[in-house]
């Protein structure tokens, strides 16, 4: 049996076992979700896909600690929660204004794991790429963009119009993903 | 969407300062009202969510390794351990992973440490940085395409292959061959870009390198200021926006400013989205299909690798690792000899240009060497001054009446917005129906009338140039057609959309 038709307990067992090539399948499986939840958290791409990375390698050292009857994208979340907590707390010294803001936003959801994250699987993240490319071309090009950095500056020179009404333009975008979104769930 | 929502995400992506007590109340009210907090959150995830979506995913190089090195490690926990229970062997293994990734590996938890410099955040074409990739100091080649880089001070670096390069920190790029463009906000003022004949430090702009396989390095500066010093020479040159320098023998010296010749930021969604749809394909299709047209006369499109004779630089063209020829200094020209055995009572000339600079007189397309008295017939191919085509024929006349005042068929449209990118040209000529019809961009722009009209004669001629300096074209040339009948405006139009390379 291939690796991508073993279910999750299975892997996890034969991993266990010293498969260890097959944590890659459970590295497959649950990275969309998981960069989108610690992106949710660390708006900077570069650092959030390093940050995935190290929660990935922490859960494969843990992997003993996991109890096979809990939700195992919860306990991923769990460690990169912990981890994102960490992050901020190392950058403190020498973190700008954009940094102490993320980090005060995360310390205060400390308790809430899961918000705005219980529809983060991996299906709902691939849909979403549908959903962008039907978006109108100006709203594409705005969320193919995205708001990193200097880029709503970049982009608002290039739209002639303001930074805020980037942020508009990419507000309204999250409207129209929300309700493709919705759409493409129950079709 | 409410005010304090704007400025919230504007606080939270950095993207715009927020005054700091208007943080604090932020915060507070994230804290505190609950649908706020909703709305926020909504927000934040959806932005999480659109980057999982959009960015290939990573190479995880630090996790490949620990699970290799586990591999490769003395197995010490047996096959038959109880499931769920083997905490110890685990942990066991782990330590075993870490410390022979540590060994073998160079330090895994070291490498994971090191800082990102800059992320790629854009590409097209490019087989060796995709999309999402972190750059640290390691050295890259990019044979092909081009990527935007965003270093993690917030300057926006777009390189076009081929290219060497390597980041010796967040503000210091060394290039040993390519062409970057840069766009360096106050955060990382001072940026510099480190070539092998010299250095340019920006001091809060927009500019450009170039550094071609040979020869000298030249600093465009698009707006602001750099500060341009070539290699052993105490002194610096600082280039104002509009100003461009060369560094060649240890000196700095002024040269014409050359904005266009390098793709920036804006230029590369379009072409990436051109490549994600196929254009290319439909590209060599079209090509395919002129190369068995029985008036085919010359398709030039560099693919062969056999240089065509004159004095000019190969360049990319339009699509990733393709080749143009790109015109550069006074002098620089492309010699052609084809279809001098015979006139051309219908002719159409098409091309598709990348025009650096404008201004010059006349940017030659493509000029005949027999224009002369006694020659009729003989074709001058250009963009003029006001930035319009021109299709002159030795001894030629227009009706009278004509609306061109210069003697010769112009189009109308003016090239001017298409600075900078790649425009299709195209000029057909019919001396049987006395007309010259132009194109840009595939679509149909002007017919002019002749009133005396010789069929087309060619033979020896020259692109990018004809032996004087005011024919000097300043840019790239790439698939240039010659086909001895005429073209349809939906011909042309096809030809145009196969080989677009921007959606």
């Amino acid at each position: 049996m291939e690796p991508k038709d073993l279910d999750l307990a299975a892997l996890l067992e034969r991993i266990l076992r010293g498969e260890s090539g097959l944590y890659l399948e459970v590295v497959r499986r649950h990275e969309l979700m998981l960069r989108g939840y610690v992106a949710s958290r660390l708006y900077d791409r570069a650092e959030a896909d390093d940050l995935t990375q190290e929660v990935f390698i922490t859960a494969w050292r843990d992997l003993g600690n996991f109890r096979r009857e809990s939700d195992f994208g919860a306990w991923l979340r769990g460690i990169a929660r912990h981890r994102l907590l960490t992050y901020f707390r190392s950058q403190q010294r020498r973190a700008g204004a954009t940094e102490r803001f993320q980090a005060e936003v995360c310390r205060l959801l400390e308790a809430e794991i899961d918000a705005g994250h219980r529809q983060a699987e991996a299906g709902r993240i691939e849909k979403l790429t549908l959903c962008i490319s039907r978006l109108p071309e100006k709203l594409r090009h705005v969320v193919n963009a995205g708001l990193n950095g200097a880029q709503p500056a970049i982009l608002a020179e290039q739209l002639r119009t303001s930074i805020p009404a980037v942020y508009q333009l990419h507000y309204r975008a999250n409207q129209l993903l929300r309700d493709c979104l919705t759409k493409e769930n129950l079709s | 969407m409410n005010d304090d929502l704007l400025i919230f995400l504007q606080a939270w992506t950095g993207g715009a300062e927020v005054p700091e007590p208007e943080r604090v109340r932020l915060l507070a009210r994230f804290r505190e009202d609950a649908d706020f907090h909703q709305e926020c959150l909504a927000e934040m995830s959806m932005l999480g969510l659109i980057h999982a979506a959009q960015t290939p995913t990573p190479p995880w190089p630090a996790l490949q390794k620990t699970l290799q090195a586990l591999a490769s490690a003395p197995a010490d926990a047996p096959a038959d351990k109880p499931r769920w229970t083997g905490w110890t062997s685990l942990r066991r293994l782990a330590a075993t992973a870490a410390c022979a990734a540590l060994l073998v590996g160079g330090g895994l938890w070291w490498q994971t440490s090191q800082r990102v410099i800059a992320t790629v955040v854009n590409d097209a074409g490019s087989e060796e940085l995709a999309n999402g990739r972190s750059i640290r100091k390691e050295p890259h080649r990019l044979n092909a395409g081009v990527v935007e880089l965003m270093t993690s001070r917030g300057a926006r670096i777009t390189i076009e292959a081929p290219a060497e390069f390597r980041f010796e920190s967040a503000q210091r790029l060394r290039m040993t061959q390519g062409r970057l463009s840069a766009e360096v906000p106050p955060s990382a003022k001072g940026f510099t870009v480190i070539t092998p004949s010299g250095e340019a430090v920006d001091l809060g702009t927009h500019f450009g390198v170039d550094v071609p396989a040979t020869g000298a390095a030249e600093i465009h500066v698009f707006q602001g200021e750099v500060i341009a010093r070539a290699s052993g020479d105490k002194k610096a040159l600082n280039l104002q926006g509009g100003s461009a320098a060369k560094m060649e023998g240890g000196v700095s010296v002024e040269r014409e400013l050359r904005s266009s010749a390098f793709i920036q930021a804006g230029e590369m969604n379009g072409l990436s989205a051109g490549l994600s749809s196929g254009q290319r394909a439909r590209s060599e299709a079209a090509a395919g299909a002129l190369l068995k047209d029985p008036a085919l006369i010359a398709l030039l499109d560099f693919k062969s690798g056999e240089a065509q004779p004159g004095v000019y630089r190969t360049v990319q063209g339009r699509w990733p690792g393709s080749r143009a020829a790109e015109f550069v200094n006074v002098g620089d020209h492309l010699k052609l000899d084809v279809g001098g055995d015979r006139e051309w009572p219908q002719l159409t000339l098409a091309a598709w240009v990348r025009l650096d600079r404008l201004g010059a007189p006349y940017q030659s397309l493509l000029h005949t060497d027999g224009w002369s008295k006694g020659n009729p017939g003989q074709v001058h191919w250009m963009v003029t001054q006001l930035m319009t085509m021109r299709l002159a024929l030795y001894a030629n006349t227009l009706p009278p009446g004509a609306e061109e005042v210069n003697g010769y068929p112009d189009s109308r449209t003016s090239v001017l917005p298409e600075q900078g990118r790649w425009a299709h040209f195209a000029t057909v000529y019919d001396a049987e129906k006395k007309t010259v019809r132009f194109y840009l961009n595939g679509r149909f722009d002007k017919e002019s009338r002749q009133a005396v009209a010789h069929p087309a004669r060619l033979g020896k001629a020259q692109v990018g140039n004809w032996d004087r300096q005011d024919r000097k074209l300043s840019g790239r040339v790439d698939e240039l057609l010659l086909l001895g009948r005429a073209m349809t405006d939906e011909e042309i139009r096809v030809l145009f959309a196969a080989g677009n390379p921007y959606r």
